[in-house]
């Protein structure tokens, strides 16, 4: 039976831990859910950004149901992405399989050697691309010049199938580490007994890599892979940076996001650019949904 | 104790949090004496004003303005012409930490002219009908709204012109006056054959050729938009026949304008000309200009033509309006101001008076002693007038995509001017494309 007085002072420290929350709620619902619910909001309007807003209802969302720009620029990013995805998977499992089961002199700096490239902003990224490759003088084609490779200089970006590569070749350079290395820490967590276990009955360093290891970090797995979609699918920076947001050649390498940015800022359809978020939106949720059940197994033995 | 210090350290947090998502305000203290007399003396006017502009040449009238008015101080963000619009939009429709006066680059001018953000300057305090007598034409009609309002000025002129160097064009074409050089550059096809002797001696004739868009796009004899409908002008398909054969014979050097390799192209030992406006002239070509001095030259294309340039206006609302239109007027409609700025910088300025006087003075050491002033007068005299929309800056960018990839051979013709007339109907999906 409590007393009155203990009553209120676990409700005292009720209040407090509320209290410390607060700030973390009231900034996500101005600069989070506000400007979410209003770009929903906007996606029913006709706006120019300067002239007063008109109202359009649903003539936005059947422009975008049948705008193949739109779908085209799904493609693009969904083809960086996964031209990204799986290089990027791949090395960061083989290098976290070195990592953890050798010993390698020096490897926490061959980490953050890799994770290095995480850290440069995405936008100088793209122009330092740009310079390496665009025209007749740039710096590869200085190179392949005074090597006489024949063909020298090539015009790099008019092919569309090497400028979407360069983006997906940039994007993982810049990400591979911070997959490394948040596959290292899943790793870890396993518990060692297992493999000892493994070890007794005979299993190989790569059976135990692949049968043992694997699907213990299934949920590691999971949540790169949708965080990964969920950024991927956003891809603006880079792309836009090297190609100053044109998307060329023949908008190999428009990503959503840049036709989304043009719609708004350079054809002041801020409306359309809305129902376009929207769009990206839905198309994100519904990845992130088909990646998390596929890679869930039935029979939960392995979910936490 | 305890207790109120986490309460005092949880409430300081808070309030911490709410002040730095609070919006920045920007707009400038008033003193200035508005209200007043419309004249004042320039020693009177005093405040701040706010500029936002896409260049950084209207920071240099900005010494000599304080000379005649020491108690205004100017303010001036250079924000990149790329994010320009990006940039004010919200600005604008906030009506929040909007300057006092922005510029208008030539692609969106228009639709700032027409957006009405700026003021009317035929209205009291401005009077502009004064001074746009000796305003070259074209420069006022571009910052005319449908309705006759003025609305923005420049301090500026672009007429057009092909900036070639002296030693090559001796070299290989036996003179480098620019009369005889531009009777060889009469027509598209003698420019080609200009090309190909110079490309026999190992020399590039262009920087790049999307230069000569600048030359095809004012002789346009319809402008892009014609109520409402995309209009595809024949200047523009010989645009495209020419980029493709200089992209195909190798007469330029394949990058794009602005890049560091095309800006570095002045110094070459292997380009021949940039086919710029006058403002290609300062900030491309003086700047650069190094070991190549006195080995300039400018002369006439096949077409006089006009392209670019800076507009700039007070907002509607500002609060600093007459000190806002003192600096408007010293860089735009004072003929002792601008023919100081263009001395100095050889900049071809936007009065007549101005520029007559300044074709007097001496050549410049860049062009051999040629004097572009005197030059530029010349071309005032031929180009045809603007057909500037508020929709070019998207049309064009569409258009020069198309081109680039019928250039280097990607794509047919027909098939660039398809997906030209594609791109254009997403971008302005009010607009009727055939």
């Amino acid at each position: 039976m409590e007393t009155a007085h203990r009553r209120k002072r676990r409700m005292d420290r009720g209040v407090w831990g509320y209290l410390f929350v607060l700030p973390f709620f009231v900034v996500f619902l101005i600069f989070g859910l506000y400007p979410i619910l209003y770009t929903l909001f906007l996606s029913f309007y006709k706006w120019d950004g300067l002239a007063p807003a008109s109202a359009v209802g649903l003539q936005n969302f059947a422009r975008l149901v049948t705008d193949k720009t739109f779908y085209l620029s799904v493609f693009n990013t969904f083809r960086i992405w996964v031209v990204n995805f799986i290089p990027q998977m791949l090395s960061a499992l083989l290098l976290s399989a070195i990592f953890t089961f050798n010993k390698i002199r020096g490897m926490k700096f061959f980490r953050a050697a890799y994770y290095l490239p995480n850290l440069i902003t995405a936008a100088s990224v793209g122009l330092l691309f740009n310079l390496f490759f665009n025209g007749d003088k740039s710096l590869v084609n200085h190179i392949l010049v005074a090597l006489n490779i024949p063909g020298a200089p090539f015009s790099f970006f008019n092919s569309g199938a090497f400028t979407s590569g360069l983006v997906s070749y940039i994007q993982w350079w810049m990400w591979f580490g911070y997959t490394t290395v948040i596959i290292m820490a899943g790793i870890t967590a396993v518990d060692t007994a297992v493999y000892d276990a493994a070890l007794v009955d005979g299993a190989t360093k790569w059976q135990t890599y692949c049968r043992i290891t694997l699907p213990l970090i299934r949920p590691t797995l999971i949540y790169m892979t949708i965080t990964s979609i969920i950024g991927g699918m956003q891809l603006f920076d880079v792309p836009a940076t090297l190609t100053n947001t044109a998307g060329d050649p023949r908008k190999a390498t428009l990503t959503t996001a840049m036709y989304l940015y043009n719609q708004g800022f350079k054809s002041h359809n801020y409306g359309y650019a809305a129902v376009i978020s929207v769009g990206l939106l839905l198309i994100i949720a519904l990845l992130s949904a088909l990646a998390f059940m596929a890679m869930q197994r039935k029979g939960g033995a392995y979910d936490d | 104790m305890k207790k109120f210090l986490a309460l005092l350290l949880a409430t300081a947090m808070t309030l911490s949090l709410a002040a730095c998502g609070a919006p920045s305000s920007g707009t400038s203290t008033v003193s200035s004496t508005a209200a007043s007399a419309s004249s004042a003396t320039p020693e009177e006017l005093s405040g701040t004003i706010e500029i936002w502009s896409s260049g950084e040449e209207l920071g240099r009238f900005v010494e000599g303005f304080n000379k005649v008015y020491p108690n205004v101080k100017v303010n001036i963000t250079v924000v990149p012409n790329a994010d320009f619009i990006a940039k004010l939009t919200p600005v604008l429709s906030s009506g929040q930490g909007v300057p006092d006066i922005f510029t208008g680059e030539s692609d969106y001018v228009k639709y700032l002219v027409e957006s009405g953000y700026w003021d009317d300057l035929r209205a009291d305090p401005y009077d502009v009908e004064q001074y746009t007598g000796d305003i070259w034409d074209y420069v006022t009609s571009v910052g005319t709204d449908t309705s006759g309002a003025v609305r923005a000025l420049s301090w500026q002129a672009s007429p057009g012109s092909v900036m070639y160097r002296r030693d090559m064009a001796k070299e290989v074409l036996g003179t480098d006056d620019p009369t005889e050089v531009g009777a060889m550059l009469s027509s598209n096809d003698a420019m080609l054959d200009v090309a190909a002797k110079l490309k026999e001696k190992g020399i590039k004739m262009f920087a790049s050729w999307q230069d000569i868009m600048n030359m095809q796009f004012s002789n346009r004899k319809q402008p892009w938009v014609v109520d409402n409908k995309l209009v595809i002008d024949d200047s523009m398909l010989s645009f495209m026949d020419m980029a493709k054969k200089i992209a195909e014979n190798g007469y330029d050097l394949n990058v794009d304008p602005w890049a560091p390799e095309w800006s570095a192209a002045v110094e070459s030992t292997d380009t021949f000309c940039y086919v710029l406006p006058s403002w290609g002239y300062q900030f491309v070509i003086k700047p650069a200009a190094d070991t190549t001095k006195g080995q300039w030259a400018m002369c006439q294309g096949p077409v006089p033509y006009v392209k670019g340039g800076t507009w700039l206006g007070i907002y509607k609302d500002s609060p600093n309006k007459q000190l806002a239109w003192a600096f408007m007027k010293y860089c735009c409609c004072d003929s002792e101001a601008q023919q100081a700025y263009a001395k100095e910088y050889g900049e071809y300025v936007s009065l007549k008076s101005a520029d007559k006087a300044l074709a007097e003075g001496a050549g410049e050491d860049v062009l051999g002693g040629q004097n572009p002033f005197a030059f530029y007068n010349e071309q005032m005299t031929k180009i045809p007038s603007d057909l500037m929309t508020t929709y070019d800056g998207q049309i064009n960018t569409a258009f020069l995509s198309a081109t680039k990839a019928y250039a280097s051979g990607q794509v047919s013709k027909d098939e660039a001017i398809k997906t030209f007339k594609e791109d254009v109907a997403t971008a302005y999906p009010d607009l009727t494309v055939e």
